[in-house]
């Protein structure tokens, strides 16, 4: 996919380059930092131990990418999310400090200034702020997207303190929740001891699921198709004879 | 790939106004290309056209990463594997978003995962192929990576609790010494 592509700017400073008018756009990565961070990590790792076994190095560094992210995601917080809010929006409702929330839009939320270079952290490098405040981007009115869509990455939580909290909450929560069904005398109490069990579930999955991807992580399969794409090239053989070779 | 920026900075988080401003004009151009009329509608048209959108994000960042790298080298700049790394997440980030305006189904936090380490994947064996980095090169970018907390985590992760299969990640070699020649 060749792309005629109009001569990058390199000489010259960003705001100029990119044109400075039109359309201010907050420019925000695909993914959060941390997990950009865990999966080139992840994939250098898995490319040069098939170096060094002499495997596919597509292959090995998909799969140490896949891994990477897993870990990355895990250690953040994102991987333990349950579908409804982020783990952070979930233990700081659980009484947990976490990271606070980036605000959305904010071109400072994917900036890397401040962030150290291979940390797990949601880091980027600031847009704006080196060259001359190249905030603005001369941008195709009808491709901008709405405000709403620029998603925000989300910020890990504190990890290991996040989740030695997280532990001991749950077990203060259990305990409360043993009190309560001794105390179940009444059609109320038994109506708000199967709320306390509802919310004992919802959040005994939190860390139950957290520990079931460290404990045993299994690797999904979604890069099957692409490794075995790779296969097939790197068994292919040119056919040979046609101007001339021997087969 | 620059020389020790696989390495922990255990001091006061601080970027080099270098790599900054490197980054700054990587994003602000490669925001250019992403948005320049011609380039975009065919960076829309591939992907929506695409039955694996996955791949299609992903072909679409590396092809401008590339433009961009290629531009890099021509003006005898060398671009830091950290400006590639954010820069390409914020590229990746902006394909998608004008893809999505343009009426792809809202991509999942997940294949955007996929995307870029799809992306990743490719670069780095491309890198390999061409030469770019050479093997023994990558070796040690990959003993640096594991020193990393982050490289930590991924070689104790594939230690443990994985079974033996071909579905588990690569386990790590034994250390060795580093090639002689650097990165």
């Amino acid at each position: 996919m060749p792309i005629a592509a109009p001569v990058a700017a390199w000489a010259m400073g960003a705001a100029t380059a990119a044109g400075m008018t039109a359309t201010t756009v907050a420019a925000v990565g695909a993914i959060a930092g941390s997990v950009a961070v865990g999966i080139v990590t992840g994939a250098v790792i898995g490319a040069a131990t098939s170096v060094f076994t002499g495997g596919n190095i597509f292959e090995g560094a998909l799969k140490g990418a896949v891994l990477g992210g897993i870990t990355a995601g895990i250690g953040s917080g994102i991987g333990i999310a349950t579908g409804l809010a982020p783990a952070s929006a979930q233990l700081s409702a659980m009484g947990v400090s976490a990271a606070a929330p980036v605000s959305s839009a904010a071109p400072t939320s994917v900036g890397m200034t401040g962030a150290p270079f291979w940390e797990s952290t949601a880091s980027g490098l600031n847009p704006a702020s080196a060259v001359g405040g190249a905030s603005t981007f001369n941008v195709r009115p009808d491709l901008v997207p709405a405000a709403g869509t620029l998603a925000t990455a989300p910020v890990p939580a504190s990890n290991s303190l996040l989740y030695s909290e997280l532990g001991k909450g749950l077990s203060k929560g259990i305990g409360d929740v043993a009190s309560a069904k001794i105390k179940a005398n009444s059609d109320a109490a038994l109506a708000e001891q199967a709320k306390a069990d509802a919310e004992a579930k919802i959040a005994g999955n939190v860390p139950g699921e957290f520990e079931a991807r460290t404990a045993n992580i299994k690797m999904p399969n979604w890069w099957e198709k692409y490794t075995a794409q790779a296969a097939d090239i790197a068994r292919y053989k040119p056919p040979t004879g046609l101007l001339g070779g021997a087969r | 790939m620059e020389n020790g920026l696989l390495k922990q900075e255990q001091a006061e988080p601080q970027v080099d106004p270098k790599h900054q401003e490197q980054y700054d004009l990587f994003v602000a151009n490669g925001i250019t290309i992403i948005h320049n009329e011609k380039t975009s509608d065919m960076l829309i048209k591939q992907i929506l056209k695409a039955e694996d959108k996955v791949e299609a994000v992903a072909n679409a960042t590396l092809n401008v990463v590339r433009k961009l790298e290629d531009s890099a080298t021509a003006n005898k700049i060398k671009l830091s594997e950290n400006v590639l790394m954010h820069g390409a997440n914020v590229l990746m980030g902006e394909i998608i978003a004008i893809a999505e305006a343009a009426g792809m189904e809202p991509m999942p936090d997940e294949e955007k995962e996929h995307a870029y380490s799809l992306a990743t994947s490719k670069y780095i064996d491309a890198a390999v192929k061409t030469g770019k980095i050479t093997p023994e090169q990558l070796q040690q970018m990959g003993e640096q990576a594991k020193q990393t907390p982050d490289g930590q985590k991924i070689v104790q992760q594939q230690s443990e609790g994985q079974p033996a299969t071909s579905e588990q990640a690569p386990q790590a070699p034994p250390a060795r010494p580093v090639m002689a020649k650097g990165v």
